[in-house]
C-alpha cells in the first residue's frame, strides 16, 4: 500500500515508450471514459476466453505490438486512456468499520517493479514533507475513474448481452495491394439490433447511461480511418528512411 | 480483584416519558436510573430467558451483515491489545447477526467460551422496528442520538472514555459499570492510541487482577472510582469524557446506548487536535511549553469569546463564533497547510 514513509522518495516517469510497456496495439478502456476515448481511438469489445466476460479496448495500432500514437517518448493524442496514465498504481481495498459494518475502502497500491518507478527521474509522488503531490492527487482521480469504470463496465455488458447487442467484427485493413492487416477477436455494437430496440429497452439503457456508451462506441469507428492514415504516414516515413 | 468503594448515585422513579436528560447532562455526574427501560420488549423477553431475548433480536433483524469481534477462549472476554501492544488480541469478523447469536447460544453453558462481541451496532438499518418496541425518545428532548446495540457473551469493555454523553441501557444480563472522572487519566495508564479495541485507547490495567507494582497510581483511581451493578431495565448515565469500565456479567448480555453531544456536527473531534499538539508541541523546551499552555488557555480553554471580543466583528475570523462556513474554511486552510 502506498504510504509517505516507505515511498517517500518515489518518483514516476511519465514519459511514454516501449520500455514502459506502451508499445501495445490495444489498451483496456472503460465506459466512464468513452467520451474522451472516442475522440481519439476506435473502441471495441473483447471477450475473455476464460471468464466469458466482455471488456472494452481502445485500438492503438493494427498489430499486437504497434502503438501508432507513440513517437519519441510522446503519446500523440489529447487524451491518454486512464489505464496507461495510472502508471505503477493500482487500487486495492481495505476493510474499514463504518457504523458496525465492514466496508471496502479503496486504497492506492504501488507496483515497485513497474518500469516507470524511479527514485531519480519523473514526477515526485509526495511533497518534501510527506504531503500528497499534485501528481498523486491526479492519479487518485484517475484510479477512482478506473474503479467506477470497472463497475459500470460489468453492468453495461450485462445489459448489452441481455439485449443481444454485441456482435463480432472483423477488422480488415488494406494498406496497399501487398500489405494488409486483419485484427481478430474484436466485437462491437450491433447497429441494426440497436436501431430495432423497442422503446422500453431504449429507455432502460438510457436511464442506466449505457445508451450513450453504445453510440460512443459506434461513433468511435471513424477513428479506424485515422489510424489507417497514421499507419500510412508511418510506412511512408519508414520507406523514405530506408531509401536514404 | 478490584474493590471500588464509591457507588454511582441511584435515581428512582424515572421512565422514558420523564427522562431527566437535561438535568443529567448539566449535572455532569454519573447516575443509575433504576428500571428506566423496564417496559422494553427486549428487557421483558430477556427476563423470560436468553432464548427469548435472542428471538426478540432475531425478529427485528434486517439481514444486513454485521461486524463483530471474535476472541479465543484465552482472552477471557477481554478484547485488548496483543502481548506486545502493536495489535489487538481479537479479530473483526463479518457475519449475519443470527449466526452470531447461534454461536453465543452454543456456548451459553461453556465455562471458557470464545468471546463474541457485537459492539456499537447502529440499530437503525440493522434492527428496523426495534425502536418502536423499545422506546426511548431522545429526539423529544431535542437530542439527536441514534441508538447503538451491544450484544455479546461475558465481555469486558476495558476502561476508556468517549467524547459524548452516554446513556447506557442494560437490556439483557447483569452488568457492572466502574466509572472514573476525566482527570483520572493520570492514574489509569491508557494504552496506545492506535490500534485500540473499540476505537478508543483503553487502560492497560487488568481490573480483574491489577498489577499495583507496575501501575501504582491505579490505587488513586480506585479511590476516585464509582461503581454500580445493574440489572436488565436499568440505565447508566455516563457523562462525556468520563472513563468507564463495563463488564457483562451474565452468559448473554445486551445493552442499548445513546451518545449525544450539544456540540454541532461541524465541530470535529478534538483527537485530530491532540495528534497535532503531540506532534507540534510536546517535544519543545519546557519553558516554551508553559508559554503555549497560556496561549491555549487564552484562545481555547477559557471563555469562548475572550480572544475575539476586543476586535471588530468583521476582523475576528476564527476568534469569532464558528459556523459551518467558517468550519469549511478552517478545514481547507489546515489541509493546505498540512499538505507539504
Amino acid at each position: 500500500m502506498l504510504n509517505n514513509v516507505t515511498h517517500r522518495d518515489l518518483r514516476v516517469i511519465t514519459r511514454y515508450g516501449a520500455q514502459f510497456g506502451d508499445e501495445v496495439g490495444t489498451v483496456l478502456t472503460f465506459p466512464t471514459e468513452y467520451a474522451d476515448v472516442q475522440r481519439e481511438y476506435p473502441i471495441f469489445f473483447r471477450k475473455d476466453p476464460a471468464s466469458g466476460e466482455y471488456h472494452s479496448v481502445a485500438l492503438l495500432g493494427f498489430a499486437k505490438n504497434e502503438n501508432l500514437f507513440l513517437q519519441q517518448g510522446r503519446w500523440l493524442a489529447d487524451y491518454v486512456p486512464g489505464i496507461v496514465v495510472r502508471g505503477p498504481f493500482l487500487i486495492g481495498f481495505q476493510e474499514r468499520d463504518v457504523g458496525g459494518e465492514l466496508r471496502q475502502e479503496p486504497m492506492i497500491h504501488v507496483d515497485m517493479d513497474h518500469p516507470r518507478v524511479s527514485q531519480t527521474e519523473g514526477e515526485p509522488v509526495f511533497l518534501p514533507k510527506g504531503g500528497n503531490s499534485p501528481y498523486l492527487d491526479h492519479i487518485a482521480l484517475v484510479l477512482r475513474g478506473i474503479h467506477a469504470g470497472l463497475e459500470m463496465s460489468k453492468a453495461m455488458f450485462a445489459a448489452f448481452s441481455a439485449l443481444d447487442l454485441i456482435e463480432p467484427v472483423s477488422l480488415d485493413v488494406k494498406l496497399s495491394a501487398e500489405e494488409g492487416y486483419n485484427v481478430v477477436g474484436l466485437h462491437t455494437v450491433d447497429q441494426r439490433k440497436l436501431a430495432a430496440l423497442d422503446g422500453a429497452s431504449l429507455e432502460r439503457l438510457n436511464r442506466a447511461g449505457f445508451l450513450q456508451g453504445a453510440f460512443l462506441v459506434i461513433a468511435s469507428m471513424g477513428n479506424v480511418k485515422k489510424l489507417m492514415a497514421m499507419k500510412q504516414r508511418k510506412r511512408a516515413a519508414q520507406v523514405s528512411a530506408t531509401a536514404r | 480483584m478490584l474493590q471500588v468503594a464509591g457507588k454511582i448515585r441511584v435515581l428512582e422513579g424515572y421512565r422514558p416519558e420523564n427522562l431527566p436528560l437535561q438535568e443529567l447532562s448539566s449535572s455532569g455526574e454519573p447516575a443509575v436510573l433504576k428500571g428506566l427501560v423496564d417496559e422494553w420488549e427486549l428487557v421483558r423477553a430477556g427476563r423470560n430467558s436468553d432464548q427469548h431475548a435472542m428471538d426478540c433480536l432475531r425478529s427485528h433483524y434486517s439481514g444486513r451483515p454485521i461486524r463483530y469481534s471474535y476472541g479465543e477462549p484465552q482472552i477471557a472476554g477481554r478484547p485488548f491489545y496483543s502481548e506486545d501492544f502493536t495489535q489487538l488480541n481479537c479479530i473483526v469478523r463479518q457475519a449475519r447477526l443470527d449466526e452470531v447469536l447461534d454461536e453465543i447460544h452454543g456456548h451459553l453453558r461453556d465455562e471458557r467460551p470464545p468471546t463474541y462481541y457485537v459492539a456499537s451496532l447502529l440499530v437503525d438499518g440493522h434492527l428496523p422496528g426495534f425502536k418502536e418496541r423499545n422506546v426511548l425518545d431522545l429526539a423529544a428532548h431535542g437530542v439527536n442520538a441514534p441508538p447503538s446495540i451491544w450484544i455479546g457473551n461475558r465481555t469486558i469493555a476495558s476502561c476508556h472514555y468517549d467524547a459524548p454523553n452516554n446513556l447506557a441501557c442494560c437490556a439483557v444480563g447483569r452488568r457492572r459499570f466502574t466509572l472514573f472522572p476525566p482527570e483520572q487519566i493520570f492514574n489509569l495508564y491508557p494504552g496506545p492510541l492506535e490500534p485500540s479495541p473499540g476505537g478508543q485507547a483503553v487502560s492497560v490495567v487488568d481490573f480483574a487482577n491489577p498489577d499495583l507494582e507496575k501501575y501504582p497510581r491505579f490505587r488513586e483511581a480506585i479511590a476516585a472510582g464509582q461503581m454500580a451493578e445493574v440489572e436488565p431495565g436499568d440505565a447508566v448515565f455516563i457523562p462525556a469524557m468520563w472513563w468507564h469500565h463495563v463488564e457483562g456479567l451474565s452468559a448473554f448480555n445486551t445493552l442499548v446506548n445513546y451518545w449525544w453531544s450539544p456540540t454541532p456536527e461541524f465541530i470535529p473531534t478534538p483527537m485530530n487536535a491532540l495528534y497535532e499538539l503531540i506532534w507540534s508541541l510536546r517535544d519543545r523546551p519546557e519553558r516554551e511549553k508553559r508559554a503555549w499552555k497560556d496561549v491555549i488557555e487564552y484562545y481555547v480553554l477559557g471563555p469562548a469569546g475572550r480572544a475575539g471580543e476586543h476586535l471588530p466583528e468583521q476582523a475576528r475570523g476564527v476568534l469569532g463564533a464558528i459556523d459551518e462556513t467558517l468550519a469549511r474554511q478552517i478545514r481547507a486552510m489546515l489541509l493546505n497547510k498540512l499538505n507539504r
